[in-house]
């Protein structure tokens, strides 16, 4: 304890404040003092985030609200198709409120949606907010299973390949990660699938089984729906993770702690990685993103009935409501998750969160 | 010494010695050793050339109508008449690959078409007027980004209806804005610089500074982004046609014929296996130029030789 507080010390003595890890707070200051000297700072960075999300929101609210009134022709054609005539396509767009003026649709829409009320479904007539309800549990567990099996499997890989940066493990790894990103999420399932439901008969093919009903059943059903997104997003992880090691790792400080004899392990995991964590955690912010994303296509091969499924099924029967609701929901997501990711860098980077 | 320069340069080393870049990075590459790049390299331009020749005369050498149905020899393994096999309706698999390649070929080339086109006039004028219409077209390019990739490029396929144009055209208006951000970092780190201001001094024309002075030096990063992204439309044409979203069945597509052997999974599940493996084989090929391309751009821009990377990217 005493070897590393001297070492910090040393290390910002000599070189200032510039040269001193990103990590920011001294290691043997413990998380409360961290925190403690950091909080006000914290608040301001958090409100300003939130500041800074809420245009964001205000213009993807107007991207989608536009979007929809894009369907040639206008949405009550699209429905209705081209030979419907006149008056019941007049009849339609006076139910769906589209014969008023754009901004009032515009303001009802987002009134709406403030309140939690995201519209009607054409096809079924519910309300979309409890269709989303419905759907996001299963998009959410599919997402944080994939996302576990990449925390659990590519990071230690990824810090791994960065210790044995240049060896052949190193290349090994960095050509299985390429072979990783190369290969198509909804191949793999379908593989996954020929393999082990078909051929080995060890897990279910496709299809779903609530959590509550059966928890065994519902992580058999979801062991290769995440897989399939989980090792695409592993090779991510491990490439991404390996780079910023091997960054951190070439820090003045690094060198110093070796030339003092600190254990290889602490280094590594302790000091290296800690500097490489706001990388990491922005990395896990896009990644959770695309696999929101990807939800489309793993739960259509899958047949589960999440979110993204919804939204390929609501796009072939053109229930546009659904369509509009469903994708501020999705904007939503994403605006959270960037938020907390940018939390997060700031509480574990204090100085990288100033700038 | 002369083996890592070599190594660095390998297509022009041998002809041209005299314009090896990259000397100050000459230590980091002697400690990595000899690059394996090239035995790749070759091997994914090949692959990817060839497969860009047969798309283009795909009539001249499919053995088959890659639409001729043949209900009594459906689902055949490969054989000397149909090397891949046939699908569930009879078609020839391999003649339905090749054709397929023209979509997928022309799907990537839309999307960075569109891409490209949207995204670099965009972040240009963001990054060259940086105070009011940058920071409109900024936060507008936010807004795109704050759309999950495939669900912005889905519901823009749904609303304008499911073919391989529109589709493709959605996911280029998905990478535009990342485009965008690109181009406008480059213009605002090369806009102040003195050959940019001498040449305003001397007069030059908005539209001759921001093309011919901007505008290359600014592009390094959205070649490399570019090419990254071929290989991800790749994947996600093939995702959109799987959906059903891209091109429309019975024309040939990689992705569509890969989502109707899976139909056909349990009676035969070998079937599945050409279709994804191509896809994947194409975006290993491209990524592979483009870590290629990356590391050279990069090099030039280590070494600060301006002209040639403007030669290289223009």
């Amino acid at each position: 304890m005493t070897v590393r507080a001297g070492l910090y010390s040393r290390d910002r003595g000599s070189r200032g404040d510039a040269a001193a890890p990103p990590g920011g707070s001294p290691a043997d200051a413990g998380p409360v003092r961290a925190w403690r000297i950091v909080s006000p700072a914290m608040r301001r960075i958090v409100v300003r985030r939130v500041l800074l999300t809420i245009p964001t929101a205000i213009l993807a609210s107007i991207v989608i609200f536009l979007l929809i009134r894009m369907v040639p022709g206008g949405p009550a054609i699209g429905i209705l198709g081209v030979h419907a005539s006149p008056a019941s396509i007049a009849a339609l767009n006076k139910e769906l409120g589209l014969d008023q003026p754009l901004v009032q649709q515009y303001w009802q829409w987002l009134t709406g949606v403030l309140q939690g009320n995201l519209g009607e479904s054409l096809q079924t007539q519910q309300p979309v907010a409890h269709m989303v309800a419905q759907s996001f549990p299963v998009s959410a567990e599919l997402v944080g299973l994939a996302l576990l099996f990449t925390v659990i499997f590519a990071l230690p890989v990824g810090v791994l390949a960065a210790q044995r940066a240049g060896t052949r493990l190193d290349r090994g790894l960095s050509n299985a990660s390429g072979l990783g990103l190369a290969v198509p999420d909804f191949f793999l399932a379908v593989i996954l699938i020929a393999i082990f439901g078909i051929a080995a008969h060890v897990l279910p093919e496709v299809g779903y089984v609530p959590f509550s009903q059966s928890p065994a059943a519902n992580l058999d059903h979801m062991v290769l729906p995440s897989l399939s997104m989980g090792l695409g997003a592993a090779a991510i992880v491990v490439r991404q993770v390996r780079a910023a090691t091997v960054d951190a790792l070439n820090g003045s400080y690094v060198r110093t702690a070796r030339a003092m004899g600190v254990p290889e392990r602490t280094i590594v995991w302790r000091y290296a990685l800690r500097n490489a964590l706001p990388t990491i955690l922005n990395v896990y912010g896009l990644l959770l993103v695309g696999m929101f994303g990807a939800t489309l296509i793993i739960e259509e091969v899958f047949v589960l009935p999440g979110m993204g499924n919804a939204l390929v099924n609501a796009i072939g029967v053109r229930d546009y409501t659904f369509i509009q609701g469903i994708t501020m929901v999705y904007v939503g997501l994403v605006l959270v998750i960037n938020l907390v990711v940018d939390v997060a860098v700031a509480v574990v980077s204090p100085r990288l969160a100033e700038q | 010494m002369r083996m890592t320069q070599r190594d660095q340069l390998p297509v022009t080393a041998d002809d041209r010695p005299g314009t090896v870049p990259g000397a100050g990075s000459v230590p980091h590459q002697a400690v990595r050793g000899p690059r394996k790049l090239p035995v790749g390299l070759a091997g994914s331009i090949v692959v990817i050339c060839g497969l860009i020749l047969a798309a283009i005369f795909a009539p001249l050498i499919t053995p088959d109508n890659p639409l001729a149905q043949n209900l009594s020899h459906t689902m055949a393994a490969p054989s000397w008449s149909h090397l891949l096999g046939t699908d569930y309706y009879g078609r020839d698999v391999l003649s339905r690959l090749i054709w397929g390649g023209r979509s997928a070929f022309l799907g990537v080339l839309i999307s960075l078409g569109v891409g490209l086109g949207l995204g670099v006039p965009w972040g240009l004028a963001a990054g060259y007027w940086p105070r009011w219409a940058g920071t409109v077209l900024m936060r507008i390019a936010d807004a795109l980004l704050a759309f999950p990739a495939l669900v912005l490029a889905v519901v823009i396929t749904g609303i304008l209806g499911p073919n391989l144009v529109t589709s493709m055209t959605s996911v280029g208006v998905v990478f535009a804005p990342v485009f965008a951000r690109l181009t406008r970092v480059g213009v605002l780190e090369v806009r102040q610089r003195e050959y940019v201001l001498s040449a305003r001094m001397s007069g030059c024309s908005k539209r001759v500074i921001l093309i011919r002075h901007v505008l290359p030096a600014a592009l390094g990063p959205v070649v490399v982004q570019a090419t990254i992204f071929a290989g991800i439309a790749f994947i996600i044409e093939g995702g959109l046609s799987f959906l059903g979203l891209g091109v429309q069945p019975p024309a040939p597509s990689w992705g569509g014929d890969l989502a109707l052997a899976y139909q056909y999974i349990l009676s035969s599940p070998g079937q599945v296996v050409a279709p994804g493996l191509l896809i994947a084989i194409v975006v290993l090929c491209v990524y592979r130029i483009g870590d290629w391309l990356r590391a050279r751009l990069d090099t030039q821009q280590l070494t600060d030789r301006a002209p040639e990377t403007a030669g290289i990217i223009s």
